[in-house]
């Protein structure tokens, strides 16, 4: 090795040190010294080189990882989402459109209250009256003054007249019939209460709130009608 | 804290320094440098799995690293500023003399070429060896040799002169 390729060995790779290098270093004191020199310049190059870091740039590198572990919504994910809201959207006008048809028939049912009775001939029916009768016996909010069947698009329905103090309170049993959830409407001006259970929706009519909210709250686990 | 995590958080502890010196004499700008550190190991969490290699890490990332800066240069040319990379710590503050010839010396190697200036970084900052940085630049081993050769040769010619001028000043 001669000194040209030694000074260009140590230039281009200070740390390298192999057995023809250390040779030729042994035997020429001029190279011997260009290293000592390039030591000392090693030193304030390493020196020059270290930029100070951030003090919160760690922090900053955990915390921008740890928000994008977070995966990015999936095009699946997002049409699963249209999906949802599609279905809830139409679920919710469905469900708007029934408790308009409801309200408005059981308007009329009160109208024609003075109609030709009909008995409670379904057996469902009239186990329901037994246990509205009891029901409204003790909480004492009155007694039935009449029971109806009725049909409507081909389906049985029940409509029972409670008479407490001067007050008149309409309740109707509607089966195959699904709501979501109550919702408080009116008829004739008089508050009202559609209320879901397992299997079909109880409509209760009443002037008076607090009376309408007590039975709403009540009559239908009294009367074993599962929400 | 899963294992990926604990890796993930080792791999900063090991390279988020080094990374950001490399990036700020790779960008010449100290909030570009934070910038392309942050980006290039949010893509190693995303790629943990395939990481498990300390060394395969580090080649991985200072590729990756690169290729953000080139990126982020497709976009837009920087404004180069030196203001922040310029405000350093001064590694013995009691020696006034050793703190004016950090700042020259740094003055000289951002005034080297880049195809100079990267090497030399990756070499002293990283610790790479020539192949790594040959692979990391995509250039042969003795490509590599001729720019840290250059690069240092430039460097101690000008601390000569300088050293000359100081010299002349004082007779």
């Amino acid at each position: 090795m001669n000194c040209l390729e030694c000074r260009r060995r140590l230039l281009a790779t200070p740390q390298a040190r192999d057995a023809q290098l250390a040779t030729h270093l042994h035997d020429c004191p001029a190279c011997a010294r260009l290293v000592q020199q390039q030591n000392q310049f090693e030193k304030q190059l390493g020196a020059a080189l270290c930029v100070p870091v951030p003090d919160n740039l760690h922090d900053r590198v955990r915390l921008a990882a740890s928000m994008r572990r977070r995966r990015p919504i999936s095009w699946l994910a997002m049409a699963a989402m249209v999906g949802a809201l599609t279905v809830s959207l139409g679920l919710g006008g469905w469900e708007y459109s029934s408790r308009q048809q409801l309200t408005q028939q059981f308007a009329q049912h009160m109208q024609a209250t003075s109609a030709a009775q009909h008995r409670l001939t379904t057996p469902q029916f009239a186990r329901l009256r037994a246990r509205l009768d009891g029901y409204l016996q003790s909480a004492d909010m009155g007694h039935i003054v009449s029971s109806r069947q009725r049909s409507v698009d081909g389906r049985p329905r029940a409509e029972f007249e409670i008479t407490h103090g001067d007050e008149r309170v309409y309740v109707f049993m509607v089966p195959d019939t699904w709501l979501a959830m109550s919702h408080d409407v009116q008829a004739h001006g008089m508050p009202g209460k559609l209320i879901p259970f397992e299997g079909g929706v109880i409509g209760v009519f009443c002037p008076d709130r607090d009376m309408l909210r007590r039975f709403a709250a009540d009559a239908p686990r009294s009367m074993r009608l599962r929400g | 804290m899963s294992a990926k995590h604990r890796r993930f958080d080792a791999l900063v502890g090991a390279l988020t320094d080094d990374l950001f010196r490399y990036a700020c004499w790779l960008s010449g700008d100290r909030n570009t440098a934070e910038d392309l550190v942050q980006e290039t190991l949010i893509r190693a969490w995303r790629f943990m799995d395939a990481l498990n290699d300390p060394d395969a890490a580090k080649a991985w990332l200072l590729t990756t690293l690169r290729r953000e800066h080139a990126r982020l240069y497709e976009r837009k040319q920087l404004n180069y500023t030196d203001s922040g990379l310029m405000t350093l710590a001064d590694p013995n503050p009691d020696d006034p003399e050793a703190h004016t010839e950090q700042h020259w010396l740094r003055e000289r190697i951002r005034a080297l070429p880049a195809d100079y200036r990267e090497p030399l970084a990756l070499q002293v900052i990283l610790g790479c060896s020539v192949r790594e940085i040959a692979q990391t630049m995509d250039l042969s081993e003795n490509a590599v040799m001729a720019r840290l050769f250059r690069a240092r040769k430039k460097l101690m010619q000008g601390l000569e002169h300088s050293a000359g001028a100081q010299l002349k000043r004082i007779r």
